[in-house]
């Protein structure tokens, strides 16, 4: 067919062809009327006609054989099912500032104080906004007679229902207000106005809440507030109110049903009023009436309390299992994680690591997984992060729910959930420190979405200060440094200490072409205004002498630094702490790139500034940088150096002068002055290992 | 038909031009346009904003409106109280931001949220008092116009950043 097709040539396509052909590469030119192609030039290239099948198929069939079309049934989606379908096909960089903290390189928050500090001061604007509110309310009212939205009207109009009725009521356990409906309650005539299911309801709301208006916490609040540990303490107090409204309601109840029997044993379970909760249980029991799951579970994570031998809270916790059993009610896992709560409060006892291993092999028979909670537990039971003895502890059971976690993405259960990562890293730095298994265990925490887990920001902080402070110990840079850049700045700010740790590691290792990566993070934390942070930090960049394009970023960052302490000389304020001893290491630093001009203006700089005589700087910096001007040579330069040696009681001049004298043609008159010089000053020549006046330290330097 | 009989003589003679108004073929006076260009000074010391600079006849040319709404395009409503609001915020924000405001606050209204951008000079201000100024803002403003209320701002380091040019 293609072959056929010549220049000028008429061809007649059907319609079905002409799809066809329009697979086909013709060149320009061409021409359609009607069905007819007319062919102004050849096809640009033969091609194998691959025969298609027609794309757009009319089907005529008869009326009366169309098939009914038939709509798939409606697939029941979550609300957020589209959105989270959405962002499954995005994936954004995770270490990127806060999300609540203003979008401004001036404004983020990277370190965990800043992310407090300033989160705290927005919450504190929120306050005084509110009492300003509470006092001038005559200023801000509504400005326009327009209806309000329906969520400012509860706040500006009240309730719907003023007067006291069930629907009042109603209302008020709706919007967990627990002092209203507590208000309505005492004004109607439960007996007569309220049904039996409406008592229920507000029960239920007494015994969440404690008989009390919960104090809830703006989302900026729980955000700086550490999360409270009230419910792991070994022996917590009781805090369910004595006689109270609750316990009088279900005395005053017509009929004391289950449901109503389950929230009052729940409510006291929950604030550890464990004597309470058993009697009602065995009230409820004996009654014929049996207790559904939530019930027995909160009633195992107290069962522990007030017992004096694992025996006996062996027994009890057995005793409510089988009285499961008999009811029929089936164990979740949250049934086991109470039962290992209960134990984790006398982990200390002698069977208890023997019975939490008989419940997990009972919780692996019944085809349950375990859930993070389940492993907290277990590592609290067996690595107690407050045992300091040095007996080490065995690795084999962390290791085994390593290997059972292992690529497996978890959801959040319970609150819980959140204290496994945190827990867990800190049992390894305290008691197995093995940066393989913190390593593992951080594979593990990436894994999907398990970083969320991770939970609140004060617990991120804690795990990732720990992983860090022992893969910087233990690893190789390359590690450390692949770790850092993940998580540094915004997931994870390192303290001063850290950088530290780092900077060991990469004198360690000989790694200092990380050095610049770390000094942007270091010099935004503004930890050079600690005098002895920055001195470590200087001697370490000044220990070798490198290749020139590193030791030209090393110089480059001494220069960076000198120009942020002289632009904050005038305010004081977060000012690098930099004296002559930083001066020193700096003029070294400058010397291992051959650069004496830049060492001689740090010279210079130190002579001439007051605040920064505070110290000197070390005899070897001062000798190296004479030696180099006299090799220069820069006579008059190295006379100022070697004056400022002698005032400072250096050794080592009469050597300096030595080489001067010899490899410089003076005039008699500074001939006389150096060798008053020499016999001034002490004589012992300066060895490359000393390297400072105050404190010495070791130094390989082969910069002449 | 003659002018008497249009108008009886008792109506002042004004009005007799405002009726008959049609086409002027005077210079126009544009002294509305004309109030929004700022005066040079002797010496060219005042310093302008981009924003500040740009003369009214060139917004949506080279900048543009300070107040995003929806209120005065055909049958919409809120006309005056947009405008009134957004007076309001311009004044409240001129004090309590005091010094730190380095532009004009622009007024966005998406749907029923307030979104009030502008620059923020950090040479006098610290993180926290900024971060301190937009909860205040945020949560006063919230419940004062009954609606949520953002302030996205932008830092710059000093007022000098922002400086366009002088006059």
């Amino acid at each position: 067919m293609a072959a056929a097709i010549r220049k000028h040539s008429k061809v007649i396509l059907s319609r079905a062809k002409f799809i066809e052909q329009n697979l086909r590469h013709f060149t320009v030119g061409q021409s359609l009327l009607g069905n007819t192609w007319f062919i102004y030039d050849k096809a640009k290239k033969k091609k194998d006609f691959i025969p298609v099948e027609h794309p757009i198929k009319i089907d005529k069939t008869p009326e009366a054989e169309l098939q009914p079309i038939v709509i798939p049934d409606k697939i029941e989606r979550s609300p957020t099912a589209i959105l989270e379908a959405l962002a499954s096909t995005v994936r954004n960089d995770i270490n990127q500032p806060m999300y609540s903290s203003i979008d401004d390189p001036y404004l983020y928050c990277n370190s965990d104080f800043l992310k407090k500090n300033n989160m705290a001061a927005k919450d504190s604007g929120r306050k005084t906004a509110r009492m300003m509110m509470s006092m001038y309310p005559e200023y801000i009212t509504q400005i326009w007679e327009e209806p309000l939205p329906e969520v400012w009207r509860d706040i500006v109009q009240g309730y719907v229902h003023k007067e006291p009725s069930e629907a009042a009521l109603l209302e008020r356990i709706a919007k967990r207000k627990v002092s209203d409906a507590i208000q309505v309650y005492e004004a109607v005539n439960p007996k007569s106005q309220l049904s039996q299911e409406t008592i229920e309801k507000f029960l239920e709301l007494l015994c969440v809440f404690n008989n009390q208006s919960p104090e809830i916490p703006s989302d900026v609040q729980q955000f700086i507030e550490p999360p409270s540990f009230i419910k792991d303490a070994p022996f917590p107090a009781v805090t369910w109110q004595k006689e109270s409204l609750a316990e009088q309601v279900f005395r005053d109840l017509p009929v004391k049903t289950t449901a109503a029997y389950c929230y009052l044993i729940r409510g006291m379970a929950t604030y550890f009023n464990k004597n309470g909760a058993m009697s009602l249980f065995r009230e409820m029991r004996a009654a014929n009436l049996t207790a559904d799951v939530l019930t027995y579970n909160d009633l195992l994570s107290v069962a522990s309390l007030d017992l004096e031998t694992m025996e006996e809270v062996i027994l009890e916790i057995e005793t409510l299992l089988k009285d499961m059993a008999a009811s029929n009610v089936k164990p979740n896992v949250q049934t086991f994680n109470s039962v290992l709560f209960s134990c984790n409060r006398v982990s200390r006892w002698s069977g208890c690591k023997k019975f939490a291993l008989s419940v997990m092999s009972e919780m692996k028979a019944l085809e349950l997984e375990p859930t993070l909670a389940t492993y907290l537990q277990m590592l609290k039971i067996f690595y107690d992060i407050k045992d300091k003895s040095p007996k080490t502890k065995n690795a084999d059971l962390f290791l085994d729910i390593l290997n059972n976690m292992e690529s497996k993405e978890y959801q959040l259960t319970c609150e819980n959930d959140l204290l496994f990562f945190r827990m867990a890293m800190r049992v390894i730095t305290t008691h197995l420190p093995d940066a393989k298994i913190a390593l593992r265990l951080h594979t593990i925490f990436k894994t999907g979405k398990n970083s969320d887990l991770v939970g609140h920001r004060q617990l991120q902080f804690t795990y990732y200060l720990d992983l860090i402070s022992l893969i910087a110990q233990l690893e190789h840079t390359d590690v450390v440094m692949n770790l850092y850049q993940s998580v540094c700045p915004f997931i994870f700010y390192p303290t001063s200490d850290i950088y530290l740790m780092i900077l060991e590691n990469i004198s360690l290792y000989n790694t200092f072409q990380y050095i610049p990566v770390i000094y942007t993070d270091i010099q935004r934390g503004n930890y050079f205004v600690d005098k002895n942070f920055a001195l470590t930090f200087f001697k370490t960049l000044a220990q070798h002498k490198h290749e020139p394009t590193l030791q030209g970023q090393l110089c480059d960052i001494v220069q960076s630094l000198l120009a942020v302490w002289k632009l904050k000389q005038e305010k004081m304020h977060q000012l690098p702490a930099i004296d002559g001893d930083v001066i020193g290491e700096m003029i070294i630093i400058h010397l291992n790139n051959d650069d004496h001009v830049k060492a001689c203006e740090l010279f210079e700089l130190y002579k001439h500034t007051r605040s920064l005589r505070k110290t000197s700087p070390s005899a070897l910096s001062l000798s190296k940088l004479a030696k180099k001007l006299i090799s220069v040579p820069d006579y008059n330069a190295a006379k100022n150096v070697m004056t400022t040696m002698l005032a400072l009681d250096y050794e080592g001049i009469p050597d300096l002068v030595e080489t001067c004298l010899d490899l410089l043609a003076l005039p008699e008159e500074e001939r006389m002055y150096l060798e008053g010089l020499a016999r001034s000053a002490p004589s012992k020549t300066i060895s490359e290992s000393t390297s400072s006046s105050s404190e010495s330290s070791s130094s390989d330097s082969d910069s002449d | 038909m003659s002018v008497s009989q249009i108008f009886p003589k008792s109506l002042p003679v004004s009005s007799f031009f405002l009726a008959f108004r049609g086409i002027s073929t005077t210079s126009s006076v544009c002294k509305n346009r004309k109030c929004g260009v700022p005066k040079v000074t002797p010496f060219r010391t005042h310093p302008l904003t981009y924003e500040e600079a740009q003369p009214p006849s060139k917004i949506y040319v080279t900048k543009g409106w300070l107040s995003w709404n929806t209120s005065n395009l055909y049958e919409e409503k809120r006309h005056a109280e947009t405008t009134f609001e957004d007076l309001i915020i311009r004044k409240f924000m001129f004090g309590t931001w005091h010094g730190i405001l380095a532009s004009e606050v622009v007024i966005k209204r998406r749907h029923n949220m307030i979104v009030l951008a502008f620059l923020a000079s950090m040479e006098h201000a610290l993180q926290r008092q900024v971060y301190f100024l937009q909860g205040y803002t945020e949560e006063l403003l919230t419940n004062w116009f009954k609606c949520p209320v953002k302030v996205e701002l932008s830092a710059v380091s000093s007022k000098n950043d922002v400086i366009f040019k002088k006059i």
